[in-house]
Parts: C-alpha cells; structure tokens; sequence
C-alpha cells in the first residue's frame, strides 16, 4: 500500500486521481470502502472465502469502470450496490450447489459464535452474541451500520436496499430489540 | 460520515449513537477485514486495461432460472455481450476448481487467455470456430481476455465462479 497525499481527499478527487493512474488515491479508496463491503458480505452471513470472493470481486468491478462512475462522490454507494448484488448471486448459486458445498470448510453461520470466543471483555462478547440472536433486518442492518468508518445512511441503504429514509427508524427499533435480549 | 443523521420522525438518540459507536468497535475486533483481502484490492488495480472494450455479463443461468431448472443440472450458463461479439461459457463445478467450456460468436479471437487475481494469465487454446475450454480454475472472480483478428481487445466483466 502506497500513501497519498490524497489520502484525507473526497471520494470524487481520489477516483479521479485512481482513473488516472494514481496507485495511492486506489489504496485510499480501498482503506476507506473495504471495511463497509466486508460487513456487507458478512451480513448475508457468507463465510470468509465466498465473503472474500464478493469483496474482490466488487473492487474488480470498479478497477473495470473506473472511468464510468456516473456520480464519484457517491462512489461508496456503487461499491454497495455492487457487493449486495454478488453477495445475492452468490447466495442463490450456494443453494443451487446443494450437497456440494459440503465439501467447503467456510460454510456460513460459523460467524459471531465462534468469534465472540476472540473478545476478551465479557460484556463484548455478550454483545456480539445479542446481536446474533436479532432478527435477519436488524443484524444485517446493525453489521453494516458498525463497519468503519461509519457510513453514510444513503450507502446503508444501497448495501441492504432499503430506503434512505428507514434507515434511522429501524436503526432504533433493533437497537431497542438487542437491548431486550441483554 | 457520522451516526448523528436525520431520520424521518425519531431523533436519534446519544444512547442508540454510543450503542452503535460500542458495536463497531466490537465488529472491529470480532470480524477484522483480513488484511490479506486489503492487500488483495490494492493489487486489483495492477489489473487495470486501458483501451479496452467489456463484455458485460447479461446472462447467468444461477440468477436468472428457476431453481427447479437448475438443480442437478451442474452446469452454470453465463453469458457476456459486448455491441459485436458474444462469449457463452458453460461453469462446471469440481470441488473448489472450475472448468468452463466456452465459445466466442461475432468475432475472431487471435489469442484467448484467461485471468484470475493474483496469478499470471493462461493462455487458452481457441478452435477455428471460436470454442475454448478451461479445466481446473480456481474458485473466486475470473475474466478472459481475447486479442481479436481486428486488432483490438475483447474482455468479460470480471465474474466470480
């Protein structure tokens, strides 16, 4: 990863730079998004090679249009749209796959149980476990919502595609939802 | 990019935002982005063609099908159009390989290869009516590269299988 000095930059000035050619403004770009499209994979609870898949395959897709954003500032939400659709792709081929899968050690579900075992604090882990028992809306909701940095609400909604303007209502009905289940 | 945004109807909460701001820092170390998919996207800008035209995939027989009519069939049928040729390619699934049976219409292909993140390029063999095939691709995104008679250059979207 090279630095930039771009890299404090909008999104619009760094997908220029990357356009042309700008290694440093690209690793920016990826520094800023990346986490955001793996919390969207994890949120359709992929494991970590199909999680790995959809993310590269998403920054793949924008190495490919790099020149045909048609909004750059709102580069981040592309990325989301981009990634959601995989991540259904991806999941409806699983299905198709039936026993074949079996023979993958990264089979979905594994997620918050095992790793809440890597959270020290036991107040975290009781967290992460909460937040696995909500509901399919708000656990996918609340893994994109925490991905950081903190994302805008319009590329929450891309990444679940939902409306902008439910976001926020639903942000405090499963957060009052994961309070109940503490 | 902040928590604190408008909503419509509930102002959003100091509680709900420092839930929030706790739950990120516990993502953070319960499901880290691994740093090898970091390294990974940075590379993926190495992939960058210039002066190149896309062959978009429009058609993908684990989207678009019933699931009736797929099951037990095996094969996955995707299909990339650009405005002057036409790539089918016929996805076999073996374990964590890929082999893909595939033709070119429209076009002539001089050279075919095909590219997976990561790996150098293969070349792939192309018959005189376009037909190519791939045996043991590995799982995740690939694309394929075809220097055509006229000079330019043909690539697939990058598409994960």
């Amino acid at each position: 990863m090279r630095q930039s000095l771009l890299v404090d930059g909008s999104n619009e000035e760094l997908l220029k730079a990357a356009a042309a050619g700008d290694q440093g403004a690209w690793d920016a770009l990826v520094q800023r998004h990346t986490s955001l499209l793996w919390s969207i994979a994890r949120s359709y609870r992929l494991g970590n090679a199909d999680a790995a898949d959809v993310v590269q395959t998403t920054w793949l897709r924008l190495v490919e249009h790099l020149d045909k954003i048609a909004d750059p500032e709102r580069v981040a939400g592309w990325l989301a749209t981009t990634a959601r659709r995989e991540c259904i792709h991806l999941m409806r081929r699983t299905d198709r796959r039936g026993e074949a899968t079996a023979e993958f050690d990264d089979l979905p579900d594994e997620g918050p149980e095992l790793d809440a075992a890597l959270l020290r604090d036991e107040r975290d882990a009781e967290l992460w476990r909460a937040l696995a028992r909500l509901d399919e809306l708000c656990q996918r909701l609340l893994r994109v919502l925490t991905s950081d940095p903190p994302p805008a609400y319009a590329d929450v909604a891309a990444a679940l595609g939902m409306k902008v303007g439910s976001i926020g209502p639903t942000r405090g009905r499963c957060l009052d939802k994961l309070r109940a289940l503490m | 990019m902040t928590d604190h945004q408008p909503t419509d109807g509930r102002p959003p909460d100091r509680a709900d935002d420092e839930l929030v701001a706790r739950l990120r820092r516990v993502a953070a170390r319960a499901d880290p982005v691994p740093e090898a998919l970091l390294a990974a996207a940075s590379a993926a800008f190495g992939l960058r063609e210039l002066d190149v035209r896309v062959a978009e995939l429009v058609r993908d027989s684990a989207v678009g099908a019933s699931a009736t009519a797929v099951r037990g069939l095996g094969a996955r049928m995707l299909s990339f159009e650009a405005a002057d040729a036409v790539i089918e390619c016929e996805v076999t699934t073996r374990g964590p390989r890929r082999d893909v049976i595939g033709q070119l219409v429209g076009a002539v292909a001089t050279a075919v290869q095909v590219q997976v993140a990561g790996v150098p390029a293969v070349d792939v063999r192309v018959d005189s009516r376009g037909g190519f095939s791939i045996a043991g691709l590995p799982a995740g995104p690939f694309r394929l590269r075809c220097a055509l008679a006229d000079g330019s250059t043909l690539m697939t979207s990058w598409t994960a299988v």
